[in-house]
């Protein structure tokens, strides 16, 4: 072989490593062995910790440490498997020890204001914040927290101000992620990642499992919001090596499946993965996208039919309403519930978001220029989220503001990983 | 041809290099690790004697007391210690004291610069029925001493149903050996 | 022809409009995912715990010259919880030694773990005494122990007269903590007899290092306490 053969050879050989195959990110081999885990160990001695407490408080009711125990435990298997009425006996539980020791430990009106948070009941969760503010011990956690329910509730200007008082601390994991949540908020997603991989290095520095696996499902979802596929890819790999039960990190996957490289059996299969195990509405929601996007109408029927049947649940309470308003307002049948959820939504958290799913159900009802209005008022300049600014470039084209509308649809463009392949479809027709 | 042949392999190896860091993405690889002990590590808690905090640091003052020298803890901390305990126990009431003969002032003196005593040169106990503070063994029932110095009075009889808690004794056999601590359950 | 053809196109069309919109099958995608990433940010609980020193102890070793310190760490650890629970390699844990009476620390021995290992540091002369340290690895007096694992008998090492151990144990600490919370808080005038013992049966992470008395000051008394560190 002559040299520049060589050359020629070794530079093909580049071009084809380098370009195989540029969507497809994902391999089977990588995370098969997660999807098929018959023994959930971690289910099961989480399970064991919540018997162990349980069966101490029956025998010795007065026990109020336990009763924090059992809360914790119930809160970590609602995790685990996605069943509400755990999150709903931890409430219980929590509200009991808060009782027995006259709301007087701020760990356990932490504890009870995070269960809040979790049933996005933030007005409740803010109260209790508030008096374990005042009372003091351990200030630091309880300004985390009211920070996290001040960005929340759409009070930015204190969130701001709790952010700003954590004093800079480049070395402290909580403010870390804060900030970086914060310049999500503001639209810097560069930003947010830097200091979502800086609270990586001081979780991996720590060691401790549960945060790294927090801290890479975090950065996995803003590498996808970033369009930066593989790095996401591997970091949700990375949470699943830790935790091979992770059913966030797995459904992640299973979005680039989809959204990426479209390939909606496999997305399909995952997802029946995971839910052999853990159960969330929303995965029903997936499911009936994924189907819709293969044309397949009777499955995306029957998902949804058991999605509406399944958040039927009073105990999800306000839980999903950002969902239902978006089914909802589409739905003639159900034109007065979209309008009552989206203002529930507003009283509850007066949030550029819930103002947006007043303004997407006006749109759907035929009232452009009250959509428009309410987006001008509440939403424009206000967010960056991909989802919302579509809907606000469908309101700008129905308004005849085809300019602005444009605008936005180059914008989206670049988001079509984290819309997914049926929302760029519509991104398309702008 | 030798000398081709070496700059076919060379040029191989380098693109095969060139190829490895062109693709192999932005990800970590594994290196190996070199143990860390670098910085400043600041304080986040410390403890001396058994439930001092518990019973003495107001909710508001817990997180300065945490971070607060041993040697300030007095000037910040003797009277509202003193202040609680007053409020908390009838029996030093009046002048009333403790077993040790200390009035509220002295005891909470002693109480509120949180470090355990520890005796180098026999017995070490928190209270033994002989020995005062010489140290905390396992199975020394520290609150129940705490409780008696806290309620008992003089003669460690006054409000018998404050200062005992009536749980004495661990629940599992401690070692006689390294590390004397039972294993876990 | 072409207007019949279209027609029934716009019928067709119309239909499944109407047909989806009964069943709330927009054509609007609800890009599920990254709504729910929304949410997962949620903070996860404030760290700190993981830093609370439960117990603290010192006391005279079998040998009697020697002098043993345990440092205990995250209690009430119902035994499914324990072989998951570890120690925060961001958290120095340091026993603080004063023997010249002034209550400001002469000595210190570090304890710091290392990836499955606890790495101990002294009974040293500390480089600054106060809230801040750093680690004393430099110095050549220490060891250096594997942290036990849940369900095995305890590594213990040796080293100059010293011993080392770190992992799980079962808690030593015995009270009737919510009685007596009830009474400090004022909602209880008396302990119940027989009280309980809120932790019975519950484990916590321990570290215990036994010492020559000769290195820490010999004879007299000595005033001590732990802290914990985070970098």
């Amino acid at each position: 072989m002559k040299l520049i053969n060589i050359i020629i050879f070794v530079v093909l050989l580049l071009i084809v490593s380098c370009n195989n195959a540029p969507n497809k990110i994902t391999s089977k081999n990588d995370y098969n062995l997660y999807l098929n885990v018959d023994k959930n160990e971690m289910l099961q001695l989480t399970m064991e910790d919540y018997m162990f407490w349980k069966k101490k408080l029956e025998k010795e009711p007065d026990q109020f440490p336990y009763l924090a125990k059992v809360a914790a435990s119930q809160s970590q298997l609602f995790n685990k498997t996605g069943e509400i009425e755990l999150l709903i006996k931890a409430e219980k539980s929590l509200i009991k020890a808060n009782k027995m020791t006259n709301y007087s430990k701020t760990s356990y009106l932490r504890s009870l204001a995070r269960n809040y948070i979790s049933q996005h009941r933030f007005k409740e969760s803010l109260e209790l914040l508030k008096k374990a503010e005042r009372i003091g011990e351990n200030l630091e956690s309880t300004k985390k927290m009211l920070f996290d329910v001040h960005l929340e509730l759409g009070n930015y200007k204190l969130a701001k101000s709790y952010l700003d008082a954590f004093g800079n601390d480049n070395n402290d994991f909580d403010y870390l992620i804060r900030l970086s949540k914060w310049s999500d908020h503001r639209g810097d997603l560069d930003a947010a990642i830097k200091y979502m991989e800086q609270a990586k290095v001081i979780a991996e520095s720590s060691n401790l499992a549960s945060t790294k696996q927090w801290v890479y499902t975090n950065l996995a979802d803003y590498y996808g919001h970033a369009g930066k596929i593989k790095k996401s890819y591997n970091h949700y790999l990375k949470a699943l090596e830790i935790d091979n039960n992770d059913a966030y990190a797995k459904k992640g996957i299973a979005w680039i499946v989809y959204s990426h490289e479209k390939n909606a059996d496999e997305a399909m299969r995952i997802l029946n993965s995971i839910t052999a195990y853990y159960n969330a509405p929303d995965y029903y929601l997936l499911k009936a996208e994924i189907a819709e996007f293969k044309d397949d109408i009777d499955a995306r029927e029957a998902a949804m039919k058991l999605y509406a049947e399944v958040v039927n649940n009073k105990l999800y309470g306000n839980m999903y309403n950002k969902y239902n308003v978006l089914i909802y307002a589409e739905n003639q049948l159900k034109r007065s519930d979209a309008l009552k959820i989206a203002k529930t939504e507003i009283e509850n958290r007066p949030t550029p978001q819930s103002y947006d799913l007043l303004a997407w159900t006006y749109y759907n009802h035929g009232n452009v220029k009250g959509a428009l209005k309410v987006m001008e008022n509440h939403v424009v300049g206000k967010t960056f989220e991909p989802e919302t600014l579509f809907h606000l470039a469908q309101i700008y084209k129905a308004n005849g503001e085809i300019k602005k509308a444009k605008n936005l649809k180059k914008q989206l463009l670049e988001s079509t990983f984290e819309l997914g392949p049926l929302m760029a479809k519509n991104i398309q027709n702008i | 041809m030798k000398t081709i042949k070496n700059i076919k392999v060379l040029v191989m190896a380098l693109i095969a290099s060139f190829a490895m860091f062109n693709c192999s993405n932005d990800d970590d690889s594994v290196h190996p690790k070199v143990i860390d002990f670098s910085g400043t590590y600041s304080q986040e808690d410390q403890m001396g004697r058994p439930a001092v905090n518990t019973v003495f640091v107001a909710s508001t003052d817990k997180d300065t007391y945490n971070v607060t020298v041993p040697t300030a803890q007095n000037a910040a901390f003797q009277s509202k210690f003193e202040a609680n305990l007053l409020a908390l126990s009838p029996a030093y009431a009046n002048g009333g004291m403790n077993a040790l003969g200390q009035d509220a002032s002295a005891f909470t003196s002693l109480l509120a610069t949180d470090v355990l005593n520890v005796s180098l040169d026999g017995t070490t106990t928190f209270f033994d029925g002989t020995n005062v503070l010489t140290g905390r063994a396992l199975a020394d029932d520290v609150i129940t001493v705490e409780l008696l110095l806290i309620f008992g009075g003089e003669d460690f009889m006054e409000n018998p149903g404050l200062s005992n808690d009536n749980v004495d004794a661990n629940d599992k056999a401690f070692l006689t050996s390294f590390p004397y601590l039972a294993s876990p359950w | 022809m072409a207007e019949s053809q279209n027609l029934t196109n716009n019928k067709i069309s119309k239909i499944m409009k109407n047909f989806k919109t009964v069943l709330g099958l927009g054509i609007i995608a609800l890009a599920s995912f990254f709504i729910v990433a929304a949410d997962h940010i949620d903070a996860p609980a404030v760290q700190g715990g993981n830093s609370d020193i439960t117990d603290f102890y010192a006391f005279q070793g079998e040998n009697t010259n020697n002098l043993v310190f345990v440092a205990n760490m995250q209690g009430l650890l119902s035994p499914s919880a324990t072989g998951n629970a570890v120690f925060d390699e961001n958290v120095l844990i340091e026993i603080n030694i004063d023997n010249t009476g002034d209550n400001v620390e002469d000595l210190v021995i570090q304890a710091i773990p290392r990836d499955g290992k606890m790495y101990f540091f002294g009974p040293t002369v500390p480089s600054q005494t106060g809230l801040n340290s750093t680690i004393l690895n430099n110095s050549t007096i220490g060891g250096v122990v594997d942290i036990t694992p849940y369900g095995t008998n305890a590594i213990i090492e040796t080293n100059a007269g010293m011993s080392f151990f770190a992992g799980p144990r079962d808690d030593p600490f015995f009270m009737d903590f919510a009685q007596y919370s009830a009474i400090i808080g004022g909602t209880a005038t008396s302990f119940n007899d027989p009280g309980s013992d809120t932790f019975a049966g519950s484990n916590v992470m321990s570290v215990v290092v036994e010492v020559p008395k000769s290195m820490i000051g010999g004879s007299g008394t000595i005033n001590t306490w732990v802290e914990s560190k985070r970098k």
